[in-house]
């Protein structure tokens, strides 16, 4: 009871914080995951998804790789490559998400007007992420991640950050096609843990608790829904389904709810497909927008290889049991052995003498 | 002695009579110019300060007037030789294009109100001097109305109606003594599909805690715009919208300021942003922003 309390104090002490630097992996981890809303909260054993919830990682069974590429806005483009195995010990993963933006021009004032000098820089931020997750009981799940943040504008004197924070997670299976899951991402407040710059200047990373679910309602489908709350942000939706028609062919959609001020949302869609052959994934997802469509929508790819199950692999339905109607036992058929023409010996077998009491004799009469 | 008396009174005449045909000579010019008699004196010709409207009694006095009038025999000789004596040209200033200023290349609307100061101590000549557009002149003195100059204040208006592309404008200014003063700007003009170019922010990278950065861009004509600051992962944390016509929605150069502060009330954290500046739906001009703190 005393670790489950000191659990939900570091979950939320960094809601007082006030910070202000980004954290690349809000960006979604996996083409699935985007496809399908950026819900990942409570995906289990997902090798995307344990970036997100560390818990996650305690259901991987076994080997776990992936990778993911976009290009936003053709302003930043991300790479990410990341990776999860099963151990005696807990289950581990590994991630690096990197992104670049090149072509910050260096401006000054002539004549009242502010002009280009020709020079430029660029820009690069960088997140490295070690997860750990392990069972607590059957069907409860507990993760933690420590993230390491560079940033960093080139030929910018004091241009470069670092720093690092921590996700804490936890995953309840509350019934064969439920999972529920609760993660606290960069607990830790910015006096604790800030990203320090060259220039001097010290900022958190905002902290931001999702609260997801994952629901099977019959074969083949899936439901997700993830709920985030971060400190002046309103609370926003992410939602999602994915459907397999055939085991090898996933098809994904989702909504998006981004917060655009203090008090309001902007609602965006995602889609996108899934292949699958032996455990090797190839993830697409089209992020879609409305707020500035012609621009802001993105294309993801992801290719993943995922050793034992599929990721979010549509489980069965409760199985119903109803009483079936009364058949006729059919009794196994006896069949006649041959016995062999030839006659063995068979074996001696040492029959027991029997105990031969001796009768006494009749008392005889005098 | 009577001789040498006749001679002294020949050789008085003789000089009389050249001053006479020397004035008569100054008098004899065609060109008007606009000079005001009571900024003769004899420290030379000061500012103008006529009280005059229109092109016939703008006080333009030729030197016929000043040799026959005020400014008869001496004055008006010590008048000529003021303005022979001025090198100084005229000055031309405060030329703006619907009351901005502009540079080369810059973006104006065609019925542009080109607007301009051009004086001059010794008079400005309203024949020779005018507004010259892509080498078609309309001097002052043929301005038609709603184009003005005064003379008094030497405030010059001119309504511009230019076509799409781009347009060579000058103003030329003339003086008594035929010192000159030119403006010459190159200026675009496009009707067509809405876009800003020369986008930057100022500075780059922007320290919110030094004052507030500029968002500056040039529109190729009034239109509704709306300015987007997105994060490094798309998340939008600022915006604002400005009216065309206003400044941030109208022709030509435009600046914006930003105080560092999100729509979220916090102050931006360092890293990269991504400005979009956006008309009628559609993403016009991109600029990235450093934030460094």
């Amino acid at each position: 009871m005393k670790k489950l309390s000191l659990i939900i104090i570091l979950l939320f002490i960094g809601q007082a914080v006030l910070a202000s630097s980004i954290d690349p992996l809000a960006l979604g981890v996996g083409a699935r995951m985007v496809a399908m809303g950026r819900t990942a909260a409570a995906d289990p054993g997902n090798i995307n998804s344990i970036f997100v919830n560390p818990a996650n990682a305690a259901d991987l069974e076994g080997l776990g790789l992936t990778s993911m590429y976009t290009n936003l806005s053709e302003d930043i483009s991300y790479t990410l490559l990341g990776g999860g195995n099963k151990t005696n010990f807990g289950n581990l993963g590994l991630a690096y998400l990197g992104s670049t933006s090149g072509g910050f021009q260096l401006t000054t004032i002539e004549a009242g007007r502010v002009v280009g000098t020709g020079g430029s820089f660029d820009y690069s931020s960088s997140v490295i992420c070690l997860v750990y997750g392990r069972e607590y009981k059957k069907d409860l799940a507990f993760g933690a991640s420590l993230k390491l943040f560079n940033k960093g504008f080139s030929s910018i004197a004091g241009g470069t950050g670092s720093g690092y924070n921590m996700d804490l997670g936890v995953i309840w299976k509350a019934r064969p096609n439920l999972t529920i899951g609760l993660a606290q991402q960069n607990t830790l407040p910015a006096s604790v843990a800030p990203i320090k710059w060259g220039t001097g200047a010290s900022e958190g990373i905002p902290f931001n608790t999702k609260l997801g679910l994952n629901y099977v309602p019959r074969e083949k489908i899936l439901l997700a829904a993830d709920l985030n709350y971060a400190a002046n942000n309103p609370l926003n939706f992410h939602g999602g389904i994915e459907w397999k028609p055939i085991e090898w062919l996933a098809i994904r959609g989702g909504i998006d709810q981004v917060p655009t001020s203090s008090s309001q949302n902007n609602t965006n869609y995602t889609t996108g497909v899934g292949l699958s052959y032996k455990g090797f994934c190839f993830d697409y997802a089209y992020y879609y927008d409305t707020l500035l469509s012609s621009t802001n929508s993105a294309h993801f790819f992801s290719f993943s290889y995922q050793f034992a199950s599929a990721p979010k692999k549509a489980l069965p339905a409760p199985a119903v049991i109803q009483p079936k109607p009364e058949k006729e036992i059919k009794r196994p058929v006896r069949k006649t052995i041959e016995v062999p023409s030839v006659k063995k010996p068979l074996p001696k077998v040492k029959k027991p003498k029997p105990k031969i009491k001796k009768a006494e004799p009749p008392a005889t009469k005098p | 002695m009577k001789k040498i008396l006749f001679i002294q009174r020949l050789l008085l005449t003789i000089l009389l009579v050249s001053c006479i045909k020397i004035s008569s000579g100054f008098a004899g010019q065609s060109t008007s110019y606009i000079i005001n008699p009571s900024a003769i004196s004899s420290g030379g010709i000061k500012s103008s300060s006529a009280n005059n409207s229109n092109l016939t009694s703008l006080g333009l006095i030729s030197f016929s007037n000043i040799s026959s009038s005020n400014y008869s025999g001496l004055s008006g000789f010590l008048v000529a030789l003021a303005i022979a004596g001025d090198t100084i040209p005229p000055s031309i200033s405060g030329v703006k294009f619907d009351g901005r200023e502009v540079v080369k290349n810059d973006f104006i609307k065609g019925d542009a109100l080109l607007t301009a100061v051009v004086q001059d101590d010794t008079g400005i000549s309203l024949e020779a001097s005018g507004v010259v557009i892509d080498n078609n002149t309309v001097s002052f003195s043929n301005f038609v109305s709603p184009a003005s100059y005064d003379a008094t204040s030497g405030n010059m208006a001119y309504q511009l109606s230019l076509t799409s592309g781009s347009h060579t404008i000058q103003i030329k200014a003339l003086d008594l003594n035929n010192n000159s003063s030119t403006y010459v700007q190159t200026l675009e003009v496009d009707t067509g599909e809405i876009k800003a170019v020369s986008a930057f922010v100022f500075p780059n990278p922007y320290n919110p805690n030094q004052g507030k950065a500029k968002f500056a861009y040039q529109l190729n004509r009034d239109a509704n715009v709306t300015l987007y600051l997105f994060n490094e992962i798309n998340q939008l944390v600022w915006q604002r919208s400005f009216p065309a016509g206003g400044n941030g929605g109208q022709t030509g150069y435009n600046e914006i300021e930003w105080d560092g502060v999100t729509d979220f009330g916090e102050q931006a954290g360092n890293g990269a942003y991504f400005l979009r500046i956006v008309s009628g739906g559609k993403v016009i001009s991109k600029v990235k922003v450093a934030v460094l703190k």
